[in-house]
């Protein structure tokens, strides 16, 4: 007789949920203060959450909006000064030159230049391996708009870390 | 036909559609050097993504990230227990979108903290669980198969609260407890307890809640104060395929004991009830409760006294 308690659930999760929103907002404390909303958010909406379904995917949807509505507009400043001056960086030397290319924070560094649709993707997808369909339903977006965005995340990638250049293909 | 960039990493994914697509993508392949060699760019930078992210998967998570969570009331959002229809769960009024967006506000406003760390949303801030030794012991009781993940961070409240809620999250959450183990997985009383999803519910995990572990069903039943001065808790795992097996652990309230088997019975499946969980048979209830009778002290601790040694981490100050 024992009820599935929702923040058993969620604690469950912790540990991937705190990846995702580290690698979404680029910063460990707000992560977790994101994670924190994001957690309160879904107990209070838990009716909402539909039992068989991905309860991640349901929850980084629910990061993605909390950080898109609550989170962003404090450090818009800062993030739009921030991309800019690594935009006239990278306008400067189309490839960025890595001396460590297999150092993680150049790696994380790398993904939070990314657009953020393509950032999210790339967490939900190719980190935390999400299936194609899991992420579409979650995002609310066809799947052919999924795979686009991935596919210009792990170019931009794969040039910014070092890999085959495009001309290639 | 042109194979492009999504194409490969929907290879690299395995999301293709269906066998044709494949040998579209191997067949362009072994024509073209040029595409193998952004097959392997694509392959190497989303390992490297993943690589980037695999220490916060295993780092600490802060208890009070933890306690904010397991202290949240569950006021409007109905726990629905497993059987029930999810669409029952939702009351009327939480379907309008004032009344939605009202809680959505409350959530949000409530949960942001002033300082950048994680608070509680209400109430005094949690005791920091202080268990040093635990760490220590736990990481010895995961064995090598983890060691990757622990760097040697054991000592103090951090390493407690690293093993607990990587555990947590890695163990309970992904860890597929072998069925096979589940049906004579704990050997001796007395011995330690030896699977990592059991230690960690029986450190953290609150009673009457059921976390499933891979296929089987993890419940921490209720908490005690045996006759010898330890603590104990009873626990039940049940597995359709593996049957069903109920514990007790007890743990001594000295930061460097850790818990270890009192007592446990067991049944394969098919003795107790047909499909889904297998429910413990009288039979085994009866050896619990004989156990008890012998052992504890009086009436399982309530929830406030349960959540309060939970917090401190089951060490008597």
């Amino acid at each position: 007789m024992s009820a599935q308690d929702p923040r058993a659930e969620l604690v469950s999760l912790l540990p991937r949920l705190r990846r995702f929103a580290f690698g979404l907002t680029g910063d460990a404390h707000v992560a977790d203060d994101l994670v924190q909303a994001g957690c309160l958010k879904a107990i209070e909406r838990w009716h909402q959450w539909q039992p068989g379904t991905s309860l991640a995917s349901w929850m980084f949807r629910i990061l993605q909006t909390t950080w898109l509505d609550e989170y962003r507009s404090r450090q818009r400043q800062q993030t739009e000064a921030d991309s800019e001056a690594l935009e006239a960086i990278a306008g400067e030397d189309g490839r960025r030159v890595v001396e460590a290319r297999s150092d993680a924070r150049v790696v994380r560094q790398a993904i939070a230049e990314l657009p953020e649709e393509q950032r999210v993707v790339l967490m939900m997808i190719t980190v935390d391996g999400l299936s194609y369909k899991e992420t579409a339903e979650a995002l609310g977006v066809p799947m052919g708009t999924v795979m686009s965005r991935l596919a210009r995340a792990r170019a931009r990638l794969a040039d910014a870390i070092g890999g085959a250049p495009e001309g290639a293909r | 036909m042109k194979i492009d960039d999504s194409t490969l990493i929907a290879y690299l994914d395995a999301q293709l559609e269906d066998d044709t697509a494949y040998e579209a993508v191997e067949d362009a392949l072994a024509a073209s050097p040029a595409l193998r060699a952004r097959l392997q760019a694509l392959a190497e930078t989303g390992e490297l993504a993943r690589k980037a992210f695999d220490a916060k998967l295993e780092e600490a998570v802060p208890p009070q990230l933890i306690a904010a969570i397991m202290n949240a009331p569950l006021s409007g959002a109905e726990t629905h227990p497993t059987t029930e229809h999810p669409a029952s769960a939702a009351t009327p009024t939480a379907d309008t979108s004032a009344a939605r967006d009202a809680a959505q506000s409350a959530a949000t406003s409530g949960a942001h903290p002033a300082a950048g760390r994680p608070a509680h949303a209400s109430g005094p801030a949690a005791p920091r669980p202080s268990a040093p030794g635990l760490g220590a012991r736990l990481a010895a009781w995961l064995g090598g198969g983890f060691g990757g993940g622990f760097g040697g961070g054991f000592g103090g409240a951090a390493a407690f609260a690293s093993v607990v809620t990587l555990a947590l999250g890695a163990l309970i959450g992904h860890y597929l407890l072998p069925p096979a183990e589940l049906a004579a997985p704990l050997a001796r009383q007395g011995d330690p307890i030896r699977n990592p999803a059991v230690a960690v519910a029986l450190q953290a995990a609150p009673s009457g809640v059921a976390v499933d572990v891979g296929d089987a069903r993890l419940e921490i039943m209720a908490s005690f104060a045996g006759r010898d001065g330890r603590f104990c808790r009873e626990y039940s795992l049940s597995s359709p395929q593996a049957g069903q097996e109920i514990g007790i652990a007890c743990r001594g309230a000295a930061a460097d004991t850790g818990w270890q088997l009192a007592f446990v019975a067991s049944e394969p499946a098919g003795t107790a009830a047909q499909g889904g969980y297998a429910t413990a048979s009288d039979r085994l209830h009866e050896a619990v409760d004989a156990f008890l009778g012998e052992h504890v002290d009086g009436e399982p601790f309530d929830a406030e006294r349960e959540r309060a040694l939970i917090e401190r981490g089951w060490i008597k100050n």
